[in-house]
């Protein structure tokens, strides 16, 4: 009895031990402004800023994080006390989950919350309502008629385009995309929808035709899995040379698929770049810059700009695009003055892409023939 | 059919450590329904410490070597996590299903614990620009095969020198011969007496207590092990406290496999490879012709992953009839009994 | 200081009351007399739940251990005061009591309607997945097919529910058909691994968990936006964009709140709490004051003896994993027909917890029916104090997670625990690391299985 409680208090012994050496230099080969260093916990009595999550996690190297990271700067520059909300219920959070985390942050002594995802609106509405004044901040999602509530929604597509027209010039034929939440997220849909037509708009240029896979299985919660992977092993063991993993932390497994097989990723969001040698480019939007927008606005006592519209934010904001620091720049062919000069084209709209989703899967495109992987 | 075959092993050699795991733990008469907890707890073990070597400044080329080792530690850790089961139910006889799912409810809640602590994340990941295809995948260049896209062996040199992990081959040898000692030599004997008669057992000298501690944390040791591979070689090197109901679908292969090594493979076998057509049907070639056969059928996906199920469960109805379990598991022995 | 001497009073008042019981029991010793309280405490029943109150109690303050641990290890990139370790600690035991913090930032308590509602809501479901759990293990039968059953009964709830048109049939007819269509439905699902036990000799664990993974497949092919049949029932509105399934409510179905909503205001609690008490009651019933009862209890304490009794105890199987399976459907069916639920619907990676939960719910209860109803809502109690301790402290929300596995690691020391209160273990701290305290477990528990071996000869 007393060796095998030694032997249980060593193993935990042990697991500390090993917890406190693994400590530290997280992601100490990424550069620019270090987010994690900033604490996602604080002590404090009341909390001004707070953040209600989407589903998914706080950490999902995308759109939850994308957001907590700018609202932890804008924070830490400032000196504002800050605390994130996760929903009740994971990913099967319902509304009333989310109207509880909201009334949480309100009696936390909120002044602002943001609220990410669009499943967020019906519970915005009803806690907005009943907290005039407070404000918020709708991130992904559209003006709700309150005075109280600002949304921010960028132009995926933009971002979208952009990566899937370079993916074409940088030579790659087949391409795959693996979209997250089912097919249901606007945001992603906006982001492939968007892809597919710059893929297409490069294969013209080059006369080319372009095979692309296109799928919304194994990504409805966002997460990583086995069966994700195996599929993405399919698809790059068939021929196909870069996959868009479009969606949190669903990159995990096109990480390990691509790494098997040669193949190449497109990261979607953030720069990906520090996470996998495998990641050539990320269609980033800027959620942390976006986020720190609105709360500047709020700060500096100028809400009124931004109370009750939607700051769609595009090419022209410089709100989405690709990363072009030489770290984060994969392609070989593809040059960053190519990249520039399409970006000026989606900024004095010589080129316009549609960001209308519906219908969509049933266009044809010249250049690309989608198989619909369902 | 090189991607059939090795996306099959990605589902096969997992729940077949595993289900070996749920032999050896109930051979010597006690149930473990522990294994997705251990599993889980292994997985973030590995994991970690991988991590750590990494850490530590060992890159790609020590990849091997770092496998082996992080692999011995996961076992250990294993062993040590399953003393929780087999201290609750050998010495204190307590039930042994409230013990596993105890083990169960903890090991997630634990490990997400821990890797918040460590990482400040939900996922716990190597921290490294290198994957784990880098770090620890074999390819044919490696085995001096060259480098052409054509493997020079053809398909089986494709199968067995390209694009594998070692830990496969460490599943298959352990699981070989800990089945051989299992069930051919006197120490499995014993062992196994424990979990059909320990009375009988007892009276012939033979010390249960003993038995089943050792049946216990060698099954902690291979339930860990199979986590890891799942984290491995399904997860890309991360751990996020939940190995996707592995553990329990090992125990149905166990039981599946009515106890018996040889069977197990085999039913670890089949699902595996059911599991693989199920999400990969529209990639898989059989004969190399270049045509999908399985995306002319008339069913959607939906009825694929539906069918590892069905046909399991369509197989078991027809062979299941002389399926028995180890008489005495899930009974506390106790000496004064007897 | 508020929160701090709320939490003293309770301490006060516990120890208060204990040293009064044990004074007076010595008392009554001394005198040769009994008091209410030794009578009471003779019991098996009031035994057993102590031994669970107390391994409740360790659980706690282990966790309360883990909480001053991490203020020592600092966490996050920041170190914690001890302030919120003392905060972390008021909240785990009376988080639903929280009402806030006050001016000076210190935790204020009071009755918190929404909290404790949100919590009965929250049993509800967990009450009869624990029950579904619990019979079958009387019969004998692990049921893990839960999670199966309870996604089964939700897609047939909601079609129900969702396409019966309230102008023809009155909403109150069509909360009927949905309720008992669930409860048919996860019947079904439970008695396929009863039949494939009974008749073809298949572990019913093994087709437990391929029905949960049929089922869950199944369901998302139902629903599924392209190719489901009942694709209608989809939710377009912009921010449910097709991912969810509508909530009942708008069918016009919802399970009525009948004043309780005036009683915890503000909360989401309904009628489905006290139905869920009555079923529990009911299976209280049908188990131990009915002939059939008694026949499904003796096919799980000895199959041969219930046989030469003349028990079917095929029947019993099945007819247990279809009392089973119709309890996890109905455990789905209260919970989305509450009508402020919205479904999910693809499932096929995952399936829903609260199904795994029951199995700690019903060992908690020690399988007993009504047993489940307390450590459902124990259970569901530990997660909003869970929730209180993630959105007021700086602490994440696993905590719970740990203390309630602990728990029920500790539960499964119940037996243990009622030696020591029968006073057949004496606690003696020199020797609780000495072999030879083993060796007096186990003699005692030879005593104890000659008298329990007594009790049934007579």
């Amino acid at each position: 009895m007393k060796k095998v409680f030694l032997l249980v208090v060593a193993f935990f012994m042990a697991v500390a031990v090993v917890g406190c050496n693994v400590k530290g230099g997280d992601k100490d080969d990424k550069k620019g402004y270090d987010y994690d260093a900033i604490p996602d916990t604080m002590e404090a009595s009341s909390y001004e800023i707070a953040f209600v999550t989407d589903i998914g996690q706080l950490k999902d190297k995308s759109f939850n994080q994308g957001t907590w990271e700018g609202l932890k700067r804008f924070a830490k520059e400032n000196n504002k006390s800050y605390k994130y909300y996760q929903p009740a219920g994971g990913n099967e959070a319902t509304d009333e989950d989310r109207i509880a985390a909201m009334n949480a942050a309100v009696a936390g002594g909120a002044k602002i919350i943001v609220c990410a995802g669009f499943m967020q609106g019906n519970a915005l509405t009803a806690v907005a309502t009943a907290n005039p004044e407070v404000k918020f901040v709708f991130v992904d999602g559209w003006p709700l008629g309150l005075e109280n509530v600002t949304a921010i929604v960028f132009q995926e597509e933009q971002a979208g385009y952009l990566a899937g027209y370079a993916a074409v010039k940088e030579g790659f034929t087949k391409l795959g995309f693996a979209g997250g939440g089912g097919g249901t997220n606007p945001a992603c849909q906006r982001f492939g929808y968007g892809y597919i037509q710059g893929a297409n708009a490069a294969a013209k240029e080059l006369g080319k035709t372009v095979e692309m896979k296109y799928s919304w299985l194994h990504g409805a919660s966002f997460s990583a899995s086995a069966e994700l992977q195996t599929m993405l092993e399919g698809w790059y063991s068939t021929g196909t040379q870069v996959v868009f993993a479009c969606g949190g932390s669903m990159c995990t497994s096109a990480f390990a698929a691509a790494g098997a097989n040669n193949g190449k990723v497109i990261g979607v969001d953030v720069d990906q770049a520090g996470d996998s040698a495998t990641v050539i480019t990320s269609a980033m939007k800027g959620l942390r810059e976006g986020t720190m927008y609105a709360l500047e606005k709020f700060y500096a006592g100028k809400w009124s700009e931004i109370s009750d519209k939607s700051a769609n934010l595009g090419v022209n904001d410089n709100a989405v695009g690709l990363p072009t620091e030489e770290s984060s720049w994969g392609f070989k062919n593809f040059t960053v003055e190519e990249y520039n000069e399409l970006f000026k084209k989606l900024q004095d709209k010589t080129i316009v892409v549609d960001a209308t989703v519906e219908g969509a899967e049933s266009k044809s495109y010249s250049n690309v023939t989608v198989d619909w992987v369902k | 059919m090189v991607y059939f075959i090795q996306q099959t092993l990605v589902f096969c050699i997992p729940l077949m450590i595993v289900a070996l795991a749920g032999v050896f733990a109930e051979r010597s008469g006690i149930i473990n329904i522990a294994l997705e907890g251990i599993m889980v707890f292994g997985a973030f073990i590995g994991v970690l410490f991988v991590r750590m070597f990494l850490n530590m400044g060992f890159g790609p080329e020590s990849g091997q070597f770092i496998l082996l080792v992080v692999v011995i530690i996961t076992m250990i850790f294993g062993g040590l996590f399953a003393l929780l089961l087999a201290y609750a139910s050998i010495n204190l006889k307590a039930d042994q299903t409230i013990g596993g799912t105890a083990l169960n409810l903890l090991a997630p809640a634990l490990v997400l614990f821990l890797i918040l602590i460590i990482s400040q994340q939900n996922v716990l990941n190597i921290n490294s620009r290198y994957s784990s295809a880098d770090l620890f995948m074999l390819f044919q260049e490696d085995f001096g095969l060259g480098t052409s896209y054509e493997n020079p062996l053809g398909v089986i040199g494709n199968i067995l020198f390209n694009k594998v992990f070692l830990t496969t081959v460490y599943a298959i040898v352990l699981y070989i011969v800990l089945s051989i000692i299992l069930m051919k030599t006197k120490f499995g004997l014993h062992l196994r007496a424990c979990g059909e008669h320990p009375q009988a057992a007892d009276s012939l000298g033979i010390n249960v207590y003993k038995m089943r501690y050792i049946g216990t944390v060698i099954s902690g040791c291979l339930a860990a092990f199979g986590g890891f591979i799942y984290a491995l070689t399904a997860a890309g090197c991360t751990s996020n406290g939940d190995v996707a109901g592995l553990g329990f679908l090992a125990l149905a292969v166990m039981i599946f496999g009515n106890w018996n090594p040889v069977s197990i493979a085999l039913a670890a076998l089949l699902f595996g490879a059911l599991k693989c057509i199920s999400v990969g049907y529209p990639y898989i070639d059989f004969n190399g012709d270049g045509i999908y056969a399985l995306t002319k059928l008339p069913i959607n996906s939906h009825i694929y992953r539906i069918l590892p199920y069905l046909i399991t469960l369509v197989v078991l109805a027809f062979t299941s009839k002389k399926s028995r379990a180890p008489k005495a598991e899930g009974q506390p022995y106790d000496k004064e009994k007897r | 200081m508020a929160g701090w001497l709320w939490f003293l009073l309770q301490l006060v008042i516990i120890a208060g009351f204990v040293t009064y019981l044990i004074i007076s029991a010595k008392k009554a010793k001394q005198e040769n007399r009994t008091t209410w309280f030794m009578k009471t405490w003779e019991k098996d029943s009031v035994k057993s739940i102590a031994s669970s109150l107390m391994s409740i109690i360790l659980g706690l303050l282990i966790g309360c251990l883990i909480l001053f641990i991490m203020v020592l290890i600092p966490t996050q990139g920041s170190k914690l005061s001890m302030k919120s370790a003392i905060d972390g600690i008021q909240l785990i035991f009376s988080g639903i009591f929280n009402t806030g913090r006050n001016a000076n930032g210190s935790l204020i308590f009071g009755f918190n309607s929404v909290n404790i509602g949100d919590m009965l809501f929250r049993a509800t479901p967990l009450i009869l997945t624990g029950l579904s759990v619990a019979v079958a293990f009387k019969t004998g039968l692990f049921n893990i097919g839960a999670p199966g059953q309870y996604l089964a009964s939700t897609s047939v709830t909601l079609i129900l529910a969702l396409s019966i048109p309230t102008s023809v049939v009155h909403p109150i007819f069509v909360w009927i058909i949905a309720f008992f269509g669930g409860i048919l439905v996860g019947a079904l699902w439970g008695v396929v691994p009863g039949i494939f036990k009974a008749l073809l000799n298949v572990n019913e664990v093994i087709t437990c968990i391929m029905m949960n993974w049929i089922s869950a497949n199944l369901v998302t092919m139902l629903f599924d936006k392209q190719i489901g049949p009942f694709k209608n029932l989809l939710d377009p509105s912009g921010t449910k964009n097709l991912a969810y399934v509508f909530k009942t409510t708008h069918n016009g179905v919802a399970t009525p709140k009948l004043g309780l909503d005036l009683i915890f205001e503000g909360s989401q609690v309904n009628f489905g709490i006290i139905i869920a008490i009555v079923i529990a009651i009911l299976i209280h019933i049908i188990l131990n004051k009915t002939t059939f009862g008694y026949q499904l209890k003796a096919c799980g304490s000895n199959k041969n003896a219930a046989k030469y009794a003349g028990i079917n105890d095929k029947v019993c199987t099945i007819v247990s994993m279809a009392i089973a399976g119709g309890l996890a459907g109905a455990a789905a069916s209260l919970y989305y027909l509450a009508g402020n639920t919205e479904f999910a619907w693809e499932t096929y990676q995952s399936l829903p917890a609260v199904g795994f939960n029951g199995i700690p719910v019903a060992l908690l209860a020690c399988n007993h029916p009504v047993g489940t109803v307390f450590s459902a809502i124990f259970i569901s109690l530990l997660d909003v104090n869970g929730m209180q301790l993630k959105y007021m402290t700086p602490y994440n929300e696993y905590i719970t997670s740990i203390i309630t596995a602990i728990i029920v690691y500790f539960s499964a020391f119940s037996l243990l625990f009622k030696q020591i209160l029968n006073g057949k273990i004496k606690i003696n701290l020199k020797n609780i690391f000495k072999r030879n305290s083993e060796k007096t477990v186990e003699t005692i528990e030879k005593e104890t299985a000659t008298e329990d071996k007594k009790e049934v000869i007579e």
